[in-house]
C-alpha cells in the first residue's frame, strides 16, 4: 500500500478531517494499533502530497520518500507541517525535536507524532 | 607563524589590476564569463581536470571535466542561438541544482544573453513577478517545475521558449521544447559572442522594503572581483575540492558557486539535496571537501544535530571554512573550532555588491561575532543616518556604506532608475545594514536599516508578502515584519486583520501560511500569524511596521510623532 503512487489529490484547501481515534492514542490491541498507524500514515502522506506536490506532478510519495533531503519539503516549510501535526494530532512537538531528520520521511514523522501522543 | 600575507600587506598598494593580470584581461579586450570559466581554463592545460562533481540525494553521481563544461556550455549556447535568442535577452534558469543549471549558466553567457537565475522553490506568483519585470524571453527548467510556468505563461507574452531539460518523450505543451544536454550532439566549437567588460551578464532579483523585488544587473567585468575574492577569501588553491552550499538562484550560488571557483580552475562539488546533517558530513568525507562555504542557518542546524554525529565522520579533509548570509554568531564560530578544529570565517556582501566586501581573511585573527574587515579595494565606513557623513567614533553604530566603483558593483536595477539612485547618499553606496567599527577596524553587525526581513540568509520584502496575503479571501489588511529566530536569525511574522465574516482559527492560520508558501516561497511563508483587529497606521493610512517589529524584538518604539502624522 505504501509503495503505491498517490492516485490523486483531494484538491481542496480544506484540511482533512481526522478521527479522534487516529491521534488520541487509545489503542487496545495490535490490530487496532496497526489500523491507527495506517490512518495516521495516510493522513500525513495525503497532506504532504496535497500541500507540497504541484498538481500534475507525477512523483511518487511513499512512506520512505525523503522529504527534506529529497528537496520536497524544505526546512522553512517544516513549521507549517509541524503546525498541522500538532493541531490534527493534538500533540506538542518541542522545537528541539522538530529536526530535519525527524521530518525526513512520512515514516519518521509518524514515529515523532507517536512519541508525543498522550498515552 | 602564518604563511598568509598580513592584512596590511594585502591592502598596501592594492589595485584590481592584480586580478586583471592574473585573468589575462587588458582594458578594452572582449570579456565573457562563460569563456573565462571554461575555454580559458582548458587553454591553461586543465581540460582534463574535474570541474564539477555532482551528486543528488539518492547518491547518483556525475563528473564533468573542464573540457566537458566547455563543450556542453557550447552545446547549450548553440541550441539557444538556434532558437533565435538574441544578445541582451534574458534567459531564466529555473532548476534545482542539476548540472544543466551550472553549465547552462555559462552557455547563456556565451551567447551574449543575460542569465536570470531564479530559486526553484519560488511559487508561481514570485516567478511571474520576476519574469514579467525582466521581460524574459526563455526559461530553462525541469519537468517538475514546468507546472508552475504553465500556470503563468499566458500572462507572459515575451516568454517565447520554455526549455525542459528532462522532459524525455513527455508530451509538450505550448511554447515548450525538450533539450537533453547530455544526449544532444556535442558542439566542439562555438563562436562566443564578443561581450565586453560592461555588457550585462547576470540579473539577480533582490527584495526591498517597498515595491516588488528589484532586478540587480551585473556585467561581465564582475569576474574581476569574484575571481580575486574567491582566491583570497575562500583561499582556493589548485588542489582543493570546494563546496558552496548556496543555490544559484541567489547571488552566492552564482558568484561563488559558479564564477569564483571556475574562474580559478578549481574542482567544485555540488549536492543536489535538501538539508541533512548526516548526508552533508558523508558528502564532505566522501569527496574530501577541503574548502566549505556555508551559511549561519545551516551551521546552527548542524549544531542542533550534535557533536557525536561529527565524530562519526572523518572530516580532516576540511582546510578552510567560510560563511555568508546573515551575521555568524560567536557561538557558531566557537562550535566549529571545537568540532572541526577550524573556525568559520564570516563574510559580508549582498546581491548588489556582487562580491565579498567585508570579511575575515585566512590567517587573520578572528573575533567571534565580527564581520571582519573590508576587502582590499573596497572603501567602507559607517555613516550617520541623518547627515550621511562617516562616523569616526569607535563602536558607534551607523549605516554600512561603500565607495562605488569596485568591479562587481551592479550597474543598475532593471527598469528602476529611481530605486537605484536611492541607494546612494553623499557619494556612498548604502548597504541597508547597520554596524559599528571597533578600534582594530573590525565591523560588528547591528541590524537592518529597513523593513526587509533576513531569513536564513535570504532577504524577503514585506511588500511582496503583504500583497500575496491580500489575495487570500479572508484577509482585509496585513503587515509582514521580522521576528527573531534562534536558527534563521529572523523569520517572517504576519499581522492580519480579517474581513467581516471570518474568525481567527488554527485552520485559517495554517491555510494562510500555506497560501504564501505556494504563491511566493517557503522563505516568505509567515512562521507565525497574529490576528488583530486593526493595524497601526499613520494619519494618511500607511501601515507602521516599525511598531510591530519593535514589539517582536522587544525594543522601544521611540518617538512616532513624525511618522504618525505622515
Amino acid at each position: 500500500m505504501f509503495g503505491a503512487r498517490i492516485a490523486g489529490k483531494t484538491g481542496s484547501s480544506n484540511l482533512m478531517p481526522v478521527t479522534t481515534a487516529v491521534c488520541a492514542g487509545n489503542r487496545a490491541g495490535q490490530e487496532e494499533k496497526r489500523l491507527i498507524m495506517d490512518d495516521l500514515t495516510k493522513m500525513i502522506r495525503d497532506y504532504v502530497v496535497r500541500e507540497y506536490i504541484e498538481e500534475g506532478d507525477d512523483r511518487e510519495i511513499t512512506e520512505t520518500t525523503p522529504l527534506i533531503s529529497g528537496g520536497i519539503v524544505d526546512s522553512f516549510s517544516m513549521v507549517s507541517l509541524k503546525r498541522f501535526l500538532e493541531k490534527k494530532c493534538n500533540v506538542q512537538i518541542p522545537d528541539a525535536d522538530a529536526t530535519p531528520v525527524a521530518f525526513d520521511t512520512v515514516q519518521s514523522i509518524v514515529s515523532l507524532v507517536r512519541r508525543f501522543q498522550k498515552t | 607563524m602564518s604563511h598568509y600575507p598580513s592584512y596590511q600587506q594585502l591592502t598596501a598598494n592594492f589595485d584590481w589590476s592584480i586580478s586583471e593580470r592574473e585573468l589575462g584581461y587588458e582594458k578594452g579586450d572582449n570579456l565573457n564569463i562563460g569563456w573565462m570559466c571554461s575555454d580559458r581554463i582548458c587553454r591553461m592545460g586543465k581540460a582534463d581536470k574535474l570541474a564539477l562533481i555532482w551528486e543528488d540525494h539518492q547518491g547518483t553521481e556525475k563528473r564533468f571535466t573542464y573540457n566537458d563544461i566547455r563543450v556542453l556550455s557550447n552545446t547549450i549556447a548553440h541550441f539557444l542561438v538556434g532558437l533565435g535568442i538574441q544578445p541582451g535577452e534574458r534567459v531564466c534558469l529555473f532548476m534545482d541544482r542539476v548540472p544543466e543549471l551550472y553549465i547552462g549558466f555559462l552557455g547563456i553567457l556565451k551567447t551574449g544573453a543575460v542569465a536570470q537565475p531564479l530559486f526553484s522553490a519560488f511559487g508561481d506568483e514570485s516567478l511571474f513577478v520576476r519574469l514579467s519585470n525582466a521581460q524574459t524571453t526563455a526559461i530553462i527548467t525541469q519537468k517538475k517545475h514546468v507546472l508552475k510556468v504553465r500556470k503563468i505563461r499566458n500572462q507572459l507574452p515575451n516568454l517565447r521558449h520554455i526549455i525542459v531539460v528532462d522532459a524525455g518523450d513527455a508530451p509538450q505543451q505550448e511554447r515548450e521544447i525538450s533539450f537533453a544536454m547530455e544526449k544532444t550532439p556535442r558542439v566542439e566549437n562555438f563562436e562566443v559572442y564578443p561581450t565586453n567588460a560592461e555588457t550585462p551578464s547576470v540579473l539577480h532579483y533582490t527584495s526591498g522594503t517597498t515595491g516588488q523585488p528589484k532586478g540587480a544587473q551585473h556585467v561581465h567585468y564582475s569576474i574581476i572581483s569574484q575571481y580575486l575574492t574567491a582566491k583570497w577569501v575562500l583561499d582556493l588553491r589548485s588542489d582543493d575540492i570546494y563546496w558552496c552550499n548556496a543555490d544559484p538562484g541567489w547571488v552566492t550560488g552564482t558568484s561563488y558557486g559558479i564564477i569564483g571557483p571556475w574562474a580559478n580552475g578549481i574542482t567544485q562539488a555540488v549536492l543536489d539535496s535538501g538539508f541533512g546533517a548526516e548526508r552533508w558530513y558523508k558528502f564532505i568525507e566522501k569527496h574530501r571537501i577541503s574548502v566549505w562555504y556555508s551559511a549561519p542557518t545551516a551551521i546552527r542546524l548542524l549544531m542542533k544535530e550534535g557533536n557525536d554525529l561529527v565524530k562519526m565522520h572523518n572530516l580532516s579533509c576540511l582546510r578552510h571554512l567560510c560563511s555568508v548570509g546573515e551575521p555568524l554568531n560567536a557561538e557558531a564560530v566557537i562550535w566549529s573550532r571545537e568540532v572541526f578544529g577550524k573556525e568559520f570565517h564570516d563574510t559580508f556582501w549582498q546581491t548588489e555588491t556582487g562580491c565579498i566586501v567585508i570579511t575575515n581573511f585566512p590567517g587573520m585573527p578572528i573575533k567571534p561575532g565580527s564581520m571582519g574587515r573590508p576587502f582590499p579595494g573596497i572603501t567602507a565606513t559607517v555613516l550617520n543616518p541623518v547627515t550621511y557623513e562617516p562616523i569616526h567614533q569607535i563602536g558607534a553604530a551607523g549605516l554600512i556604506a561603500l565607495r562605488p566603483g569596485w568591479p562587481s558593483q551592479i550597474r543598475y536595477y532593471w527598469n528602476n532608475e529611481a530605486g537605484y539612485q536611492a541607494k546612494f547618499k553623499n557619494g556612498w553606496y548604502l548597504c541597508g545594514d547597520r554596524a559599528s567599527i571597533d578600534s582594530d577596524g573590525y565591523y560588528w553587525f547591528v541590524g537592518r536599516d529597513d523593513d526587509v526581513i533576513n531569513t536564513g540568509g535570504h532577504l524577503v520584502g514585506p511588500f511582496e508578502i503583504e500583497s500575496a496575503l491580500l489575495e487570500h479571501p479572508a484577509v482585509a489588511e496585513s503587515a509582514a515584519v521580522a521576528k527573531p529566530d534562534p536558527v534563521n536569525m529572523e523569520v517572517v511574522k504576519a499581522f492580519v486583520a480579517l474581513k467581516p465574516g471570518f474568525q481567527p482559527s488554527d485552520d485559517l492560520e495554517l491555510e494562510i501560511m500555506n497560501h504564501i508558501r505556494k504563491r511566493l516561497s517557503p522563505l516568505a511563508m509567515p512562521q507565525e500569524i497574529e490576528f488583530i483587529d486593526a493595524l497601526p497606521k499613520t494619519r494618511s493610512g500607511k501601515i507602521v511596521r516599525r511598531v510591530l517589529r519593535c514589539k517582536e524584538f522587544n525594543e522601544p518604539v521611540g518617538d512616532l510623532s513624525t511618522i504618525m502624522n505622515d
